[in-house]
């Protein structure tokens, strides 16, 4: 009898240890996942502030640069160099103006990625997007998973039809709502895809290797918050529009 | 949205109206060569979006940009130019757009669509007429904020201050029939246009705070639903 008793209550402790050691395991899957979440971030970070601190570097070279051609009479020339510089600035002033570090670091890294690859990228941001009122974190994730998803699917109708692509990104408040706003170029969504798409997880008109979980994390954000998301694909064109209510805390 | 365009060149000018002319739901009010026409027709407040050339003798599109800046005019500015040297002012403008000469039809419409969506509110015309014991109130749809009952009065909170009635909310709300008046709750009817932020009150039900005004009304959780589902 003790003898079972010593077995049964060993057999108990075993299991104990056994799923506690399950949900450790899972909860340092979940850690090391966050820790690559923030490598990144910090790399995005680390480069938007690179381009700034440059852009700051060199501004007394360029107004130098300028008061010398002017001074020597070559308007032509200055006017030029400035309208170059002045491009150059406006591409970085889209992405950081009002915005917090992290979620300009992220506005910035797409938007660069975006241009790399020739696709025409235009933010059209009324409010900065870090006034939403999600954690920085949830941010990020939604507007970098709207980004890459979008500008994959113009890399892709670039690739198929040697023209360039399209993609906005809208943001602005009307009533108390938050509205975000993405649009793309986009090849043609097979409908058993657009049927399950914010929906579940593992539908993916990508390759091997990719689950589809950008779509079903925009979701559980959107739906964390009370939001509505909407999409509607037309003509080559994906569209999705978000809702988030603007709720104080 | 009504629309005005202005550039002092013809072939410009004309590139203009043929791709905006085919935009639904756009009405071109102005189209033309001379900017201070263009600013006689501003000043009117009649338009919804400006597209401005920037280069123009005597008045320069960046000044009726600042103009309608300055003066706050509910005008929206975009910008056509052959020049990106005066893309610095339009950060500072606000202004919707800055487009290149040379453009394609598609970045224009784009342009436009895009602000379209943005202001998608149809605006509340008319008139509502209260009844007060031998005197008849009469007041500016548009202008209500929004309507409280309590007890057997009921108030209406307008951009002029509040009103009392004894008119039940179930009898404004059939006034009330324009798509911006919502009846957000049993003792509130709030018009959407004014809604500033909302902010948690019981499980189902928010506090809504409006722009211009202290006082704050009440929402359910099914109506911010219904407002996300079936508005912009």
């Amino acid at each position: 009898m003790l003898y079972w008793g010593i077995i049964a209550i060993l057999g108990v402790l075993c299991l104990y240890a056994f799923l506690s050691r399950l949900s450790i395991s899972r909860k340092m899957k979940t850690l090391t996942e966050e820790n690559k979440r923030f490598e990144e971030q910090r790399a995005q970070f680390n480069e938007t502030f690179r381009v700034v601190r440059s852009e700051r570097h060199d501004f007394l070279k360029h107004v130098s640069a300028i008061h010398f051609m002017l001074e020597n009479g070559k308007n032509e020339e200055a006017k030029h160099y400035l309208d170059e510089l002045v491009e150059g600035y406006k591409e970085t002033n889209l992405s950081i103006k009002g915005e917090r570090g992290v979620i300009a670091g992220i506005l910035h890294q797409m938007y660069r990625k975006a241009r790399t690859v020739d696709i025409d990228i235009i933010y059209d941001i009324d409010l900065p997007l870090s006034s939403l009122p999600l954690s920085d974190q949830q941010i990020i994730s939604l507007v970098g998973n709207l980004l890459s998803n979008s500008i994959e699917a113009c890399e892709e109708w670039q690739k198929r039809y040697n023209k360039q692509a399209f993609l906005t990104l809208q943001f602005y408040k009307r009533s108390g709502l938050y509205i975000l706003q993405c649009k793309n170029s986009t090849l043609p969504i097979p409908p058993s895809i657009l049927d399950h798409l914010f929906i579940r997880s593992g539908k993916t008109t990508k390759g091997d290797g990719h689950e589809g979980l950008g779509t079903k994390i925009i979701h559980d954000i959107v739906e964390k918050y009370n939001g509505f998301l909407d999409f509607v694909y037309k003509d080559e064109e994906f569209s999705i529009k978000i809702k988030i209510p603007a709720i104080k805390i | 949205m009504k629309v005005g365009l202005v550039d002092d060149r013809i072939i410009d000018l004309d590139k203009l109206k043929a791709i905006v002319s085919g935009i639904q739901g756009v009405e071109i009010v102005f189209s033309t060569l001379s900017a201070e026409e263009a600013y006689d027709q501003i000043k009117k407040e009649e338009i919804d979006l400006l597209i401005a050339d920037i280069e123009m003798p005597h008045l320069s599109g960046y000044e009726l940009a600042d103009i309608i800046h300055t003066h706050a005019l509910n005008i929206s500015v975009i910008f056509v130019t052959g020049n990106s040297g005066y893309a610095v002012h339009a950060f500072e403008l606000n202004v919707h757009d800055y487009i290149m000469k040379p453009y394609t039809r598609e970045r224009l419409v784009k342009s436009i669509e895009r602000l379209l969506e943005k202001t998608k509110s149809a605006e509340i015309h008319g008139r509502l007429y209260l009844k007060q014991k031998n005197e008849i109130h009469i007041l500016q749809k548009k202008d209500i904020i929004f309507i409280e009952r309590s007890g057997r009065s009921t108030t209406i909170y307008t951009k002029t201050g509040p009103i009392k009635t004894y008119q039940t909310l179930n009898e404004l709300e059939g006034e009330l029939r324009e798509r911006d008046f919502i009846r957000s709750h049993r003792s509130f009817i709030i018009n959407i246009h004014y809604v500033k932020n909302f902010s948690l009150y019981a499980k189902n039900s928010y506090i809504v705070t409006f722009d211009g005004i202290d006082e704050q009304a009440m929402i359910t959780k099914e109506k911010v639903e219904f407002l996300q589902e079936n508005y912009f």
